[in-house]
């Protein structure tokens, strides 16, 4: 099991790594099935990045609920909003270049950053295990300027060499020469990867406090190019830890994310 | 000026309006506001073959399922987080295994688009390429093409999509006709009911007509073909300013849609042996109260 200080949590690393990601004046949004992603742009917008405009599934804009809900499709996310626009009205923004940061998943990440949310099995008639859908991802992870994933359960399962069926598409090489897209970092509850912007190539960015290199090349399934130096992932800050009991009073932010075993 | 025409019980909303084999549009996103009473009356109705499409609407797409009311079903996700984690919907995917559907996976901006097409009333829309996507080896309706006015944009057409009915759970419903959904911005659900040929509507009350201001008519009355009153309608799921997520309720019927024989145990438990919504209120108790949040300013501005 990852070794902690005291200090702070495992999901509140998590949580504030996510964070990290996001820029003050972002216009981010969040998907369907997302509380860590809500509470981690939540956070975001409470410490570094005030001006984060962000957008929910639900079309609302900058909501402020009295507490963090489970389902991303709590109407709790109306509450005390700036203001609000509908679903679609989301892609339309990043269609003409004016949103910046997606959260998108996918049950199975290859190294491409092509997320599967759609099929387990080679024959998409006679799948081995139907997964929820993709959602808004195929096209958001190219209209958006990032695109960030949060993955759990790092195993070599979840991070493959090459999905076997790609319904987002990330930095696929075929690809090359038309517009597409990708994730540009990758966070898992053992480290971070991250796509270089020139080469699209993935590397590890950092490795959470107390894991180590090898269990991370041990738990993926594909390899990545590892820096001379490996980083550690920053912790999270004292501020960072207070704004998240303000935000999640309940404390759903412990149900939502474990450490792994 | 009432229209008493469109006033009717769920159980004639659903049984004059729907029949085997037609298109149906589900509105509802995630645990919020899905038509829930509707769906129960659709499955007692013992409707089949439904084509339905759906948005992000897994309980009550789930059920319709579990239930064999589907036979195509249309969506871009269907599952929702609990505090027990991520519920994926089990009928669905047992369903998709055995091919006792035939399920078409899209996108939520490609279903929104064919809406917005068949608001418009034309016959297909263009979408930013998404090529790389799987999504457009399994879609043959989703073609890939230049764009007419220039040559070196790629864009992706989806047909237009006109549900033969749309079925929507709202706030208050005028005796005109009129329905409000209070929610902040709800014009993507008028497109919804312009690309639908009929609109059925369960609302929590009705009102004196010109009682709603204009801005908060969501439908307007000449686009609206049938309202019934049922209180509560959305349980187990939430309602803006109403009624929280029945998340005890929620967890229960995911227990038993683990397995074929638990779902069917909850359909006739909670769905066969309660003749209408009421019986159901009656018999799972009513949700937990909205949890009104106080303003952020003391002037009570929000």
């Amino acid at each position: 099991m990852t070794q902690l200080s005291r200090d702070y949590t495992f999901d509140e690393l998590i949580l504030s790594t996510l964070a990290h990601q996001l820029h003050d004046g972002d216009r981010v949004f969040t998907g369907v099935a997302s509380p860590v992603q809500m509470l981690a742009t939540l956070l975001a917008q409470a410490t570094h990045a005030p001006n984060l405009l962000y957008f929910t599934i639900l079309g609302t804009i900058n909501p402020k609920p009295h507490a963090l809900p489970f389902s991303t499709g709590d109407p709790h996310l109306f509450d005390r909003c700036e203001n609000a626009i509908t679903f679609p009205e989301i892609f339309d923004l990043a269609n003409n270049g004016r949103m910046d940061v997606a959260f998108l998943g996918g049950v199975q990440i290859d190294q491409f950053g092509s997320l599967n949310m759609s099929i387990i099995g080679k024959n998409p008639d006679h799948p081995n295990v139907r997964l929820p859908g993709g959602a808004g991802g195929p096209l958001m992870i190219r209209s958006f300027r990032r695109v960030v994933s949060w993955r759990s359960n790092h195993s070599h399962r979840s991070l493959v060499n090459q999905v076997p069926f790609v319904t987002s598409p990330g930095w696929i090489p075929a690809a090359k020469g038309r517009r597409h897209g990708g994730p540009d970092v990758i966070v898992t509850d053992l480290c971070v990867f991250q796509f270089d912007r020139d080469t699209h190539k993935i590397s590890l960015k950092s490795i959470h406090p107390g894991v180590t290199l090898e269990r991370v090349k041990a738990q993926t399934g594909f390899t990545f190019k590892i820096p001379a130096k490996v980083e550690i992932t920053t912790p999270p800050s004292r501020r960072e830890i207070e704004a998240l009991s303000r935000l999640d009073p309940d404390n759903i932010r412990n149900t939502l994310i474990s450490p792994l075993q | 000026m009432t229209d008493s025409s469109k006033f009717t019980s769920l159980s004639q909303l659903v049984r004059q309006n729907i029949s085997n084999g037609s298109h149906v549009y589900i509105e509802g996103v995630l645990l919020n506001r899905s038509p829930m009473a509707a769906v129960h009356e659709i499955i007692r109705a013992k409707l089949r073959k439904l084509r339905v499409v759906s948005a992000p609407n897994g309980l009550a797409i789930d059920q319709l399922i579990g239930a064999n009311a589907i036979t195509e079903l249309e969506f871009y996700f269907l599952g929702f987080m609990t505090q027990n984690g991520f519920a994926a919907m089990r009928r669905f995917r047992e369903a998709s295994k055995n091919e006792s559907i035939r399920v078409k996976e899209s996108m939520g901006y490609a279903i929104c688009m064919a809406l917005r097409a068949g608001a418009f009333g034309i016959p297909f829309i263009p979408l930013p390429d998404f090529r790389g996507s799987d999504l457009l080896s399994i879609r043959q309706d989703y073609q890939t093409m230049q764009s007419p006015y220039d040559k070196a944009d790629t864009i992706i057409t989806v047909p237009a999509l006109r549900p033969d009915v749309l079925v929507l759970h709202a706030h208050i419903a005028d005796t005109k006709g009129n329905v409000y959904l209070n929610e902040p911005w709800t014009n993507f659900t008028l497109t919804t009911a312009q690309a639908c040929q009929k609109v059925l509507v369960t609302v929590e009350e009705v009102r004196e007509a010109e009682t709603l201001e204009p801005n908060q008519i969501t439908i307007p009355h000449f686009l609206v073909d049938a309202i019934a009153p049922v209180p509560y309608g959305a349980v187990p799921t939430a309602l803006n300013n109403r009624y929280e997520i029945d998340n005890t309720h929620i967890t229960l019927y995911q227990e038993k849609a683990q397995t074929a024989q638990g779902f069917e145990e909850y359909l006739q438990e909670y769905i066969q042996a309660c003749p209408d919504h009421v019986s159901f209120l009656e018999k799972i108790g009513l949700p937990p109260p909205w949890r009104k949040t106080e303003p952020l300013r003391s002037d009570g501005h929000k």
